[in-house]
């Protein structure tokens, strides 16, 4: 069950400069449905307590700074690529997932042995 | 708004149902990581995909300008409205239930053939949240908040928008008392169209002053 009551609006944490969300005319873009599922995993986990926001601004800066993602196309902007390198370092970092069981399971994701998230 | 429409890669309807499939595509090497993190997490019970829909849909819908795009589209198409919305602007906005917050004391500004507004916030970067959500970065921003009172046609058009010499420009500085809305002019080509159509053209640039509203055409309308 989610803990975000009806009456407690979520915050999202504030982004300035370098770190700021993509936005198209004010309003925040995600260009492919991934991008907004890594934002409110990392949003969520940190909304129900699992870690202070500014650990993951700290490796999220740490990311950007060590240049593009590998996986970032040439052409795109690789803000949320970003945001999956380290919201994956802060998870092992924290103990709550190991480097093994995500690989394991993104290649279960990339052969299809596993295709449904849900 | 998000910017896909189509059926999500995976979206929020349920899988459950073993009997429904799919065709299987080769997800991206990010796409499988991200499915990889999220199916973890949710078999760790560490959170819940509502909880991501929540959040997902929070980010997305509430602090983007459309309330202040609705405003401006009621204004169009009801003239009643718009006569409320000139009197008592906190009042009329009020009245579409955007209450609370920084929206206590704002003052509409009608654009017209003649007369052009922009507002800006000289002191420090006051902005009406409720209707427009976050402000952009150029609005805090030394050189907007000194330029456009010196020299507001030249940062009109460094955002692409020039002003025939008849067109007399107004600059308003807005404080933590007042806040300011510009309601742009209705775009030609745009009879018929129902509010929630026209909502669409109204961007937070047309509603600051530096932007005129879009026409259907270059919103995709």
């Amino acid at each position: 069950m989610s803990r975000l009551g009806a009456s407690q609006k979520p915050v999202i944490p504030e982004m300035e400069e370098t770190l700021a969300y993509p936005r198209r005319n004010g309003e925040p873009v995600f260009d492919a449905p991934w991008q907004s599922r890594a934002f409110g995993m990392v949003v969520s986990l940190h909304t129900e307590g699992k870690y202070p926001w500014n650990d993951f601004k700290k490796l999220l800066i740490d990311s950007i700074a060590g240049g593009s993602c590998p996986d970032a196309p040439e052409d795109t902007p690789d803000y949320y690529y970003h945001w999956v390198a380290a919201f994956s370092r802060l998870l092992v970092e924290k103990g709550i997932l190991t480097e093994v069981e995500l690989v394991d399971r993104q290649h279960e994701f990339l052969s299809g042995r596993r295709q449904q998230v849900y | 708004m998000p910017a896909y429409d189509e059926e999500p890669i995976f979206g929020t309807h349920d899988h459950k149902d073993a009997n429904h499939h799919h065709t299987w595509t080769k997800p991206s090497t990010i796409e499988a990581r991200v499915r990889a993190l999220e199916s973890l997490l949710v078999e760790k019970n560490i959170t819940t995909h509502d909880a991501i829909d929540t959040l997902v849909a929070v980010f997305e819908n509430d602090l983007g300008p459309m309330h202040g795009a609705k405003v401006v589209a009621k204004s169009w198409v009801d003239p009643a409205y718009r006569a409320r919305l000139e009197a008592d602007g906190t009042g009329a906005i009020a009245e579409l239930g955007y209450r609370g917050l920084q929206t206590e004391h704002v003052k509409a500004l009608f654009n017209s053939p003649t007369d052009h507004h922009i507002w800006v916030c000289t002191l420090c970067s006051c902005y009406p949240w409720t209707l427009l959500g976050i402000p952009p970065v150029w609005f805090k921003s030394p050189a907007y908040r000194a330029k456009v009172v010196s020299q507001p046609r030249e940062v009109l058009k460094d955002f692409g928008l020039v002003l025939g010499p008849a067109v007399e420009v107004h600059v308003w500085d807005t404080s933590a008392e007042q806040r300011y809305l510009v309601v742009p002019e209705r775009p030609p080509g745009t009879d018929g169209m129902s509010e929630d159509e026209l909502a669409k053209l109204v961007t937070r640039d047309a509603m600051i002053g530096t932007g005129k509203a879009l026409s259907p055409g270059e919103a995709g309308l």
